[in-house]
């Protein structure tokens, strides 16, 4: 009776353990394996979200692409660049203007974006004499196609960073950023004095420069990710 | 000392121009590949296993890549330092990526320590299911070019290629003429993608496409780059195609959206990037004029007929 006792005490502690490991384990991979948010469409580009996912996504390598890196790299390059909408519009530095680092005044991200008219700030995003908010047919043709690509087959890398963009244009019109500035602790850029944060991102090319204040971050500061160059802004104006 | 100091100077000159012109390829208007005489294959010098294998150091690789920055990124200036050392040195190593699962690319660099030029390469291997594509190239490619100040030694981690300047000199010019140009079925995934583009701009702007016949520069293909220019002189645009796979690769054009950017250069030239600050949506004149070098003067001019009508 005991040894009967005993192992069938032992066989309910290694059951109990092996109910706890499976918990563990299902927990663990539970964890790991959450679905990742995929989409195969932004929204409607008429709306705030769907306008500045459009631009996120218009802006950032896609598999196979020129640049193209890794997932993480486009999803760190779409973060970016919300980070740099939303410090033109809420994070000015001392001692500038909105109207130097945007080009002009804007009450909103839409303006933002759309700031310098369709070759402005954001190339091919523009507003029309009726104040629609409205992109060139080369960026939505791109953008329709990577939807298109990502509504085939078992959702991968693209549905996922469509979703990933829309995610963060979503959050942003409903209440911020989710995520960090990686630039936002910068303060000296090969010993330039900088006001840390990025203002400004540009194709990664020699020949693009956004002049001005404007500070390159360099390779090690991490400011080139997915084909674009980020800047940010020298401390004294 | 000045006339010594003039001579030097008129023989590097001299030597900057030879060497100009023999990358550029200039004076050569017979722009077929198959002109110029076979080369025989260049010796390998010794070099680390691991750089070796990856074809950073590769002697012939190195010669394509400083063909095309001549071509593309560089001036005789820049190679007045060269000149008088005598040699190119490069300073080469893998910068490794953490990449998707799956993926087995390969990355690295090479400084040009003596011009200050950084290009950054990129080997890819790896494919996308969504677009049912094989991304695989046998060499590294460039993907982006950059002035930087080079430190004056070599940081760790880099290997140290060393050139003789004559050597290269001489190579480049004897085979000068050995430019590839698209042809074939190549060539027409280039004509409708460039069409398609087009289209769509002239639509946009409400515009009717030109008519008759059409004119179009080529410009040679860089061996060591995923990207092709063309000069449309009807419509004053520059067309660039460019992607993370190799361009002669048919599968590639099935997805032509994510390969063509196209430049007005009656709209979208600037002397001074200064003028339109925080856009990239221009290119500078020095830029375009460097384009229109490589397509019309490097280039090779093509008369075409307009395809039927394309629904942008």
């Amino acid at each position: 009776m005991t040894n009967t006792h005993s192992m069938s005490r032992r066989r309910g502690r290694a059951g109990s353990l092996a109910a706890i490991v499976s918990l563990t384990s299902w927990l663990a991979l539970t964890a790991i394996a959450a679905p990742v948010p995929t989409v195969d469409r932004l929204a409607a580009s008429d709306t705030v979200a769907g306008y500045i996912a459009l631009l996120l996504v218009n802006e950032s390598p896609f598999p196979g692409e020129r640049s193209w890196v890794s997932e993480e790299d486009t999803k760190a390059t779409m973060l970016s660049i919300l980070w740099v909408l939303h410090n033109r519009l809420e994070n000015i530095p001392d001692g500038y203007t909105q109207a130097q680092i945007a080009s002009e005044r804007c009450p909103n991200v839409v303006a933002v974006i759309t700031a310098g008219g369709e070759k402005g700030q954001c190339d091919g995003f523009y507003r029309d004499a009726s104040g629609r908010f409205l992109a060139v047919p080369r960026v939505h043709e791109r953008v329709a196609y990577l939807e298109k690509c990502a509504g085939r087959g078992e959702p991968g890398r693209f549905a996922r960073l469509l979703a990933y963009a829309q995610g963060l244009a979503n959050a942003y019109v409903n209440g911020g950023v989710t995520g960090a500035d990686r630039y936002a602790e910068l303060r000296s850029v090969r010993g330039t004095p900088v006001t840390g944060h990025a203002f400004s991102w540009m194709t990664d090319q020699d020949r693009y420069s956004p002049g001005g204040n404007f500070v390159r971050i360099p390779d090690d500061e991490k400011g080139a990710t997915g084909g674009n160059r980020f800047f940010t802004l020298r401390k004294q104006p | 000392m000045t006339t010594i100091a003039h001579v030097t100077r008129a023989l590097a000159q001299t030597s900057i121009l030879a060497f100009a012109l023999a990358i550029a390829g200039a004076g050569s208007l017979s722009l077929a590949s198959d002109d110029a005489p076979p080369s025989p294959p260049i010796p390998a010098k010794p070099a680390d296993a691991g750089i070796a294998d990856a074809g950073l150091a590769d002697r012939q690789w190195l010669y394509d890549l400083m063909r095309y920055l001549y071509r593309w990124h560089i001036d005789e200036e820049d190679i007045d330092v060269i000149v008088r050392a005598g040699t190119v040195n490069f300073w080469v190593r893998e910068t490794p990526q953490q990449l998707d699962d799956g993926d087995h690319s390969r990355f690295g660099e090479v400084l040009l320590p003596q011009i200050g030029l950084l290009v950054t390469v990129k080997k890819s291997d790896y494919s996308v299911p969504e677009l049912e594509l094989t991304v695989k190239s046998d060499r590294f490619k460039v993907t982006r070019v950059a002035t930087v100040k080079a430190p004056a030694a070599m940081p760790d981690g880099y290997r140290e290629v060393i050139e003789d300047y004559a050597q290269l000199r001489d190579e480049l010019f004897r085979t000068r003429a050995q430019s590839a140009f698209p042809d074939g079925a190549f060539l027409e995934h280039l004509r409708d993608a460039a069409r398609t583009a087009i289209a769509r701009d002239f639509a946009h702007r409400n515009e009717p496409l030109p008519t008759g016949l059409q004119i179009v520069h080529l410009a040679p293909l860089p061996p060591v780059a995923n990207e092709a220019w063309a000069y449309w002189e009807n419509g004053k645009t520059l067309i660039r195609f460019s992607s993370d796979a190799e361009l002669a690769n048919p599968d590639i054009w099935k997805h032509q959206d994510l390969v063509v950017h196209t430049y007005p250069l009656d709209r979208d030239v600037v002397v001074s990037l200064d003028e339109v600050a925080g856009s990239n949506a221009f290119m500078t004149r020095n830029q375009a004029g460097r384009a229109l070098f490589n397509c019309i003067v490097l280039g090779k001019r093509l008369e075409l007929q307009p395809k039927p009508a394309v629904t942008p």
